[in-house]
Formats: C-alpha cells, sequence, structure tokens
C-alpha cells in the first residue's frame, strides 16, 4: 500500500480543508518547527487506526488534559473533522479511506464511501504495525517494559491470525461443553456414577483407572474377567450379564444380618448382676416378712377388742356413705340415729391396733424397695439372653446350611421358652406385688397374700437361675454353626458388587458417548495447544530474523563499532535490548547514547516497516535524524532512503533541516522527489508551497480530482487538463526555444497551441493528436453555452486523459528539464 | 483474510495431526468465526453419538 494524497480538516494541526500531496516516490516536506508537519504523520496514524500513540500515551498520563486533542481548536467547519487518504493497493488499484471525528472522540469509518468498521482488508489494524516513524514515538520500543516489548514486537509480527483463531477455539470449546446434546450429557453423568462405583470397589480400581485414561478395550476387559469369575464356569461372554442377573438374586436371598444374634458365653453366672441381685430379692423379701411379723405380733399382743373384719368393713362402708349435709342420719337405714359419739366409736371399732402401724409401714418400704429391685434385676437378666432369629430368618438359615442348624435353632427355641417363662414368671410376681401393696394401704394387716409371695419369688428365681445354661448352650452352639455361616452369607458388599458390574457391562454405552465426548474436547484442546506451540515457533523464527533486519538497519546507521547495539534476547514472555562495548555484553537502554538508540528505534521500525508480510510500501519518516549525530545523518541520508527507494519503498519525508530537504532532493533526483515546503503556520492550518515544477502541480490537480463524488472537483480536474495542454505547449517551447511566451498566446484556442507545438524541434507529431483529443474533451465541458446539457464529465471519464497527459509529461520529461 | 493470513492458517494446518485439528483450521479458514468450529464440532459429535448406538 503506498499513499497518493491526503485531505485533512479540523484534525491536529489542520483548521481548513487541506490537500497534501504525497503521490512520489520520495516526497519531502520542510519546514521550521511549528509549521505543521507532525500533523500530517498524527492524521496518518489517526486516519488508519482511529487513534495514535501519542494520544494513548497521554491519556495514560491525565485523561482530562487530552481529552477533545484530535480535534483542531480553531475548526468551525461545518462538517465533522476529517481526514482522507486516497490510497494505492499493490496492484495498483486506488481506494480512498476516510475517517470522520465524532463529539465523543469516537469515529467514524469510510473505504471508498462504504462504512467501514476497520482497515483489516488492507492488513491494517496493529497501531503498532505502521508506516510512521514518529520523532517522539522513536524511542518508544526502547523504553518498553521487557514484557510489553515482547507482546508490542509478536503483535507486529503479524500474526493475529493465529491468535485469532487459537481465541475462537478456546470460545468454541466452552460453547460446545456447555451445549451439549441432552442423551450426551447424561449418558456421561451416569458414566461418572458407575466409574465412581468402580473406584469405590478395590477389585474394579483397575477398570475406573482405565476408564480415566481412556482405555476403554482394556476397561471392558478386565470387567468381563472379573464378570466371569462370579457366573458359574464356561459362561460364554454374551452371557455374562443374565448369568450375572442370576447370581445377584441368589446373593439377595442370602442376605442375612447374622452378626446381630451372636452371644457371648457367660463365663462366671454367679457374679452376673442378674443371678447376685436375686439375694437382694430375697433379702428384701426376708425384711418385708419380719416387719409384717412383728405387725401381727404386735395385733395379738393388743388387749384392744377389735371389730370382726366383716363387721369392720360394714362399718367402713357406712362411714364412708354418711352424707356431711345430714350428718345424723344412718346410711344404712336414713334414719336419724347417729351421733357424733355413736360416729366416734365407730371409728374407733375400725381403727386397727396403733402399735401395728410402724412395723406395717416398714413392710410398706420393703415391698416398694423390692419392687425396684425386681425390675433392675429383671432388666440385668433379659441382657443375658441373645436376639433370636424371626420365622424369615431362620428360613434364610436353612437356606444357607440345609440341615446344619438344627441344634442352633432348638437353643433359639430354649432360649424363647426361658425367655417367656421369665416374663410369665415376672408377671405373677408384680400382680403379687401390688396385690400386698394395696393390701397394705387398708387399715388392716396383709392377708394371706404376703404368704404366696415367696412361692412366686421361689418360681421366679427358679427360672432366673436357668438363664445361664440355657444362654451358654447358646452361645455355643450360634459359636459353632457361625462359621458355616458366614462361609455363603451373601453381604451387602457382595450385592454391591455384583450389582456394580451389572451396571457397568449394562451402560457400557454410556462410557463410549462419555469417551468420545472427552476426545472431542481432548481434541479441541489439541488444537489450541498446538496453535499455541505453532505461534511460539513462529515468533522465535521471525523474531530471529526480524531481529537480523534490525541488526541489518542499525549496521547500515552505525557501521561496525565498538560499542553499540548487539541484538535482541527474546525470553519465554519478555524481550531484552542487548548493546556491547567493546566485547563486553551490556543492556541496550540505559547504556547507549541518544543517537545511538534513536538508531535502534529507527532500525526496529524499519525492520518491521519493510518485513515481507508488511502491509505498507511506503514510510513516513518525521524528523528522524532529529537527535542523531552527524555521522548517523549521513548514514540515513545516503544508505537508509537510498535501500529503501531501491526496494520500492515510497519515502515521506518530513524535516525542520532545509538543508537535509535540499541535499535529500538532489541526491535522489532520478526518483522525481516531490519538494514542498511549510510556510508558517497560520490558525487556518499549515501552508504548503509546491518547490517542483508547475506543470507536475498541474498534473497532480488532475490526479487528485479525477475520480471525485464532487461534481465541483472533477470540474476542477477539467480546468486543470485544459490547464495542463497549454502549459505543456508553452513549456515545450520555452525549453527548445530559449523564449519567452508571447502575450499572444494566452488562452488561446488549439490552433494556436498546436502552432507553439509544432515549433518544438523535439515534439514528436504522433503526440498532437493526444493533445488534441484532450483539449476537445475540456473544451465539451468548459462552455459557457447554458443550452449545452451537461457541463461536468462523468465519473470515470477524466481518467483516460490523466494517464495520456501523464505518459506525455514522462516522455518529455528530460526536453522539459524536470528531474 | 488476506492471502498471508491463509497462508499462516494452511501452515498451521499442516502442522495439526488428526482430520478433526485439520477440519477445524479448514473450517475456519472457510468462515473465521467461533461458530465454524462449534458446528464442525458438533458434526463429529454427532456422528460419534450414532456410532454409540
Amino acid at each position: 500500500m503506498k499513499l497518493v494524497s491526503l485531505r485533512v480538516a479540523g484534525i491536529r494541526g489542520f483548521n481548513d480543508d487541506q490537500s497534501i500531496e504525497l503521490d512520489a516516490k520520495l516526497v519531502i516536506y520542510y519546514g521550521p518547527n511549528g509549521s505543521g508537519k507532525t500533523s500530517i504523520g498524527e492524521a496518518i496514524e489517526w486516519l488508519l487506526y482511529g487513534k495514535t500513540l501519542k494520544r494513548l500515551k497521554g491519556d495514560e498520563i491525565s485523561k482530562r488534559e487530552y481529552a477533545g486533542s484530535y480535534r483542531n481548536t480553531h475548526y468551525h467547519g461545518a462538517i465533522s473533522p476529517f481526514v482522507e487518504a486516497e490510497i494505492a493497493d499493490d496492484n495498483g488499484k486506488h481506494h480512498t479511506l476516510r475517517r470522520e471525528l465524532l463529539p465523543d472522540e469516537s469515529s467514524r469509518l469510510t473505504v471508498n464511501g462504504t462504512p467501514a468498521s476497520d482497515l483489516k482488508q488492507f492488513g491494517i489494524g496493529n497501531l503498532y504495525d505502521r508506516p510512521l516513524i514518529l520523532q517522539h514515538t522513536l524511542q518508544d520500543f526502547i523504553f518498553m517494559r521487557p514484557k510489553t516489548r515482547y507482546e508490542v514486537l509478536s503483535a507486529m509480527l503479524g500474526l493475529e491470525p493465529l491468535i485469532d483463531f487459537r481465541n475462537a477455539v478456546e470460545a468454541a470449546k466452552t460453547e460446545v461443553a456447555n451445549s451439549l446434546p441432552n442423551r450426551a450429557i447424561e449418558a456421561r453423568s451416569r458414566a461418572t456414577l458407575i466409574k465412581a462405583s468402580f473406584a469405590a470397589t478395590p477389585l474394579l480400581q483397575p477398570v475406573a483407572e482405565a476408564v480415566g485414561n481412556g482405555k476403554l478395550d482394556d476397561a471392558k476387559k478386565h470387567l468381563i474377567q472379573v464378570a466371569l469369575g462370579r457366573v458359574p464356569a464356561g459362561t460364554a461372554e454374551q452371557d455374562i450379564l443374565p448369568a450375572l442377573h442370576q447370581a445377584k438374586a441368589s446373593k439377595e436371598r442370602a442376605r442375612l444380618d447374622w452378626g446381630r444374634f451372636s452371644l457371648n458365653p457367660i463365663a462366671n453366672p454367679d457374679s452376673h448382676p442378674a443371678v447376685r441381685e436375686l439375694d437382694t430379692l430375697q433379702g428384701h423379701l426376708n425384711t418385708f416378712e419380719g416387719h409384717v411379723a412383728e405387725a401381727e405380733k404386735q395385733v395379738a399382743q393388743s388387749t384392744r377388742e377389735t371389730a370382726k373384719p366383716q363387721l369392720k368393713q360394714f362399718f367402713e362402708l357406712g362411714l364412708h356413705l354418711i352424707n356431711e349435709g345430714k350428718p345424723n342420719e344412718c346410711p344404712f337405714c336414713l334414719e336419724e340415729t347417729l351421733t357424733p359419739t355413736r360416729v366416734s366409736a365407730l371409728r374407733k371399732a375400725v381403727e386397727v391396733v396403733p402399735e401395728a402401724k410402724a412395723p406395717l409401714a416398714s413392710a410398706r418400704t420393703s415391698i416398694t424397695l423390692l419392687q425396684e429391685f425386681l425390675s433392675k434385676q429383671w432388666r440385668e437378666a433379659k441382657k443375658m439372653l441373645p436376639l433370636i432369629p424371626g420365622e424369615a430368618e431362620r428360613e434364610t438359615i436353612n437356606q444357607i446350611v440345609p440341615g446344619g442348624a438344627g441344634q442352633y435353632l432348638s437353643s433359639c427355641d430354649a432360649v424363647r421358652q426361658l425367655s417367656a417363662g421369665i416374663d410369665d414368671s415376672k408377671k405373677v410376681l408384680d400382680e403379687s406385688l401390688t396385690g400386698i401393696q394395696e393390701a397394705l394401704q387398708g387399715p388392716g394387716a396383709p392377708d394371706e397374700r404376703v404368704q404366696s409371695l415367696r412361692d412366686t419369688l421361689g418360681k421366679y428365681t427358679a427360672e432366673i437361675k436357668k438363664l445361664p445354661g440355657v444362654a451358654n448352650g447358646y452361645a455355643a452352639n450360634y459359636a459353632a454353626l457361625d462359621p458355616l455361616v458366614k462361609l455363603k452369607l451373601a453381604s451387602e458388599a457382595d450385592v454391591r458388587f455384583l450389582s456394580t458390574l451389572v451396571e457397568g457391562l449394562q451402560k457400557w454405552r454410556d462410557f463410549e458417548i462419555s469417551r468420545q465426548i472427552d476426545v472431542i474436547q481432548d481434541e479441541l484442546q489439541e488444537v489450541i495447544r498446538q496453535t499455541r506451540q505453532f505461534v511460539e515457533a513462529k515468533q522465535k523464527e521471525i523474531l530471529g530474523q526480524r531481529d537480523l533486519e534490525i541488526r541489518s538497519w542499525y549496521q547500515l546507521l552505525c557501521g561496525a563499532t565498538s560499542v553499540g547495539y548487539e541484538g535482541m534476547t527474546p525470553g519465554t514472555d519478555n524481550l531484552e535490548l542487548k548493546a556491547k562495548t567493546f566485547a563486553k555484553g551490556m543492556m541496550a537502554a540505559p547504556n547507549l547514547s541518544a543517537s545511538q538508540l534513536n538508531c535502534v528505534g529507527l532500525a526496529v521500525y524499519l525492520a518491521t516497516c519493510t518485513r515481507k508480510t508488511s502491509p505498507f510500501k511506503c514510510i513516513l519518516f518525521d524528523d528522524p535524524i532529529q537527535s542523531m549525530d552527524d555521522e548517523h545523518t549521513e548514514a540515513f541520508r545516503k544508505q537508509v532512503v537510498s535501500k529503501l527507494l531501491a526496494e520500492g519503498f515510497q519515502v515521506i519525508l518530513l524535516t525542520h533541516m532545509d538543508n537535509i530537504a535540499d541535499s535529500i532532493g538532489s541526491l535522489y533526483r532520478n526518483h522525481d522527489p516531490a519538494i514542498y515546503r511549510m510556510e508558517e503556520y497560520s490558525q487556518s492550518g499549515p501552508s504548503v508551497v509546491w518547490k517542483g515544477p508547475e506543470i507536475q502541480k498541474i498534473l497532480n490537480e488532475i490526479r487528485k480530482n479525477k475520480d471525485a463524488a464532487n461534481e465541483g472537483y472533477r470540474k476542477q480536474a477539467v480546468q486543470s487538463l485544459r490547464q495542463f495542454v497549454e502549459r505543456f505547449a508553452k513549456d515545450l517551447f520555452t525549453a527548445e526555444t530559449g523564449q519567452p511566451i508571447s502575450k499572444q498566446y494566452e488562452d488561446k484556442s488549439w490552433a494556436d497551441l498546436r502552432n507553439l507545438l509544432r515549433q518544438s524541434k523535439s515534439f514528436v507529431p504522433s503526440d498532437e493528436a493526444i493533445l488534441e483529443d484532450t483539449h476537445k474533451f475540456t473544451s465539451s465541458y468548459l462552455h459557457t453555452d447554458e443550452s449545452l446539457p451537461q457541463k461536468v464529465p462523468p465519473a470515470g471519464h477524466i481518467v483516460p486523459h490523466y494517464d495520456s497527459m501523464k505518459l506525455l509529461l514522462d516522455k518529455y520529461k528530460a526536453v522539459l528539464g524536470i528531474k | 483474510m488476506s492471502q498471508n493470513e491463509q497462508e499462516l492458517l494452511k501452515e498451521l494446518k499442516s502442522a495439526m495431526k488428526t482430520k478433526f485439528q485439520k477440519d477445524c483450521v479448514d473450517a475456519y479458514l472457510n468462515s473465521p468465526t467461533q461458530s465454524a468450529i462449534v458446528r464442525t464440532t458438533f458434526e463429529k459429535l454427532e456422528k460419534a453419538l450414532n456410532e454409540a448406538r
């Protein structure tokens, strides 16, 4: 891409709409500092990237200070500030790029009048990959952090498409993971659960590992091997699943919580609390009987007459029934026969012997203690008995050890019978104790029930004493049967193991689906990895190449020196710039002189701009030699510019040094330099003066306007065409004859101009028709006759005339004395 | 996408090992978007799911 021309209004130093001509191999704008040269570079930079490095750095310092600085302070144009450039692509096709500045400092870009979001179609996008070498950014690269330097240079390498591709794959990987089909998600979630079951089962852990490693064939092989060990020998592989189902059903039938029926033998039955406390119970009974005997003795020794028991009961009943409202009324005959004296006598008649009250109270205490100890002792006794199997469990035991559990089951029966006997005798004992308690609450002494208490306790004691024997018998039988049962018993783990095998084989496809998902995701990850690796390799390769190029440009500027730039040292994510002082290495940034650093900066940008894959075939220098010493300046003037022009680059040089402009213009006159002087800057913007031949300037005017959409510009192009024909004829005449043009030839007809041409010996007669054709073309549009229909040629009609005139000028350049 | 960019991606494609990986680069070359890669991935996944049935 080369720059042809530039139009700017309202941006940076440009206020009024101005054109900057750039259509030459070597373009030089020179003028004093402050004449607006840098604004040309900044206008191009803003057009290409929508921002400038200067502004980016400024924003980092103070956004407020730099806000609004793209717009020219004096600009009050009717349209938005803009930069427009005509560029020529590598095929020579011209395009118009235009960027307008919007009030919020964003911009609107168009390419050939069509809105565009960027200039990637021309390979333009990275701010650091630029055809601009501006004085104020020359050393940016040198004073960056090594990491930033690495990133910037990598970005300048043109590897963005690879980075974009990698980013797209990364995003795609996430999208794929988040939008898998339902059946895939379900299969994967089932596979995860089954794999967890494998991992939790020691025998199946290798299966889980193989699945985890993606070796599904190995995993399945191992799983089948394990399964074959759980089904009858000789089972074919295709029959494994039904055989496993059968084995699982069989195990499920053989499930029994056998351990809960276990019982340890009682080593010392006499010291067992349940047995030992029988004596305590007996002691309480003895105490009770003692108290009762004492009470009876007191009654027997008493001189008091006591009523007969039946009579006492009759009296007690009567005393209960006395109506409190009618205290004198007999409750039986309902006559008022009762007096307080009689009632008192009746109460005395039903009273027990007072001396017997104390032993009876002690008897009640004894019986309460007896009851409490009985409960405690009974609980202890029950602990001696084992839990015995129910009917279903007995059946399971018989299935597990057919015909081998007889003795054990008999001992279970013995336990059950004894347990029932103990419970029954305790029940009788409890009733007896309750009856005695009630009897002791009454006024008299306990009746004959006291007598039977001893017998009841005796029966209970007898039952309890059977306990150790029955329990130990049970324990012995359990112990004898235990190994047999355990041998065949199916545990929860066994059943779970078989279930895992069955589930694993049944749902093996879930693993296959899950694996496919993993494979695809791994593949995407691999694409990302490969791309990253490729980018890194490319970076190293290109950085190495770029370093050679940088060193080559540096050599060109500085020659072979003892102290100077040595090269780049790229790390994983940083880039150091090395220098040397004689044979010793050092860092470039802190140790080289300002002039040397300028040369390094120039070399870096030159290497970037001139790389094979650069979209640019033009380079703009803005005072590149400002900080250089004479030696480096000379090298730039002679070596760098020469190499760039030789390689076909368009060189645009902005400089404040008149002598440099002159010397470069003179040195490269064979390249038809276009030299402009920038006068003192005014409020309307830079003032540019053409320093080349007038006819060249006219041709530039035609080129600029020949394809303009605006009719006014096209009309101007037609006028310039006419001026060109006239100027050509006159200049040729003057150049040939050395005579000035007579006044008679001002604004003359074609016949007059032809006359001039024919007087020039070098003029080839066949070229006359070309000029005549263009003259005629302009006449049809420059007429003043309002009756004629068209005053401006359509777009495209001027171009052939421009091309012809350009060829003609090239042909007669030597005659016209144009360098 | 410019000629240079296409060349670079083609070079990357040749560094890829499997057909699927190369397909991904091809899909991106034809349409440089994330969805082009997603589409290629789902095509492969669908095929794999059908084979696992």
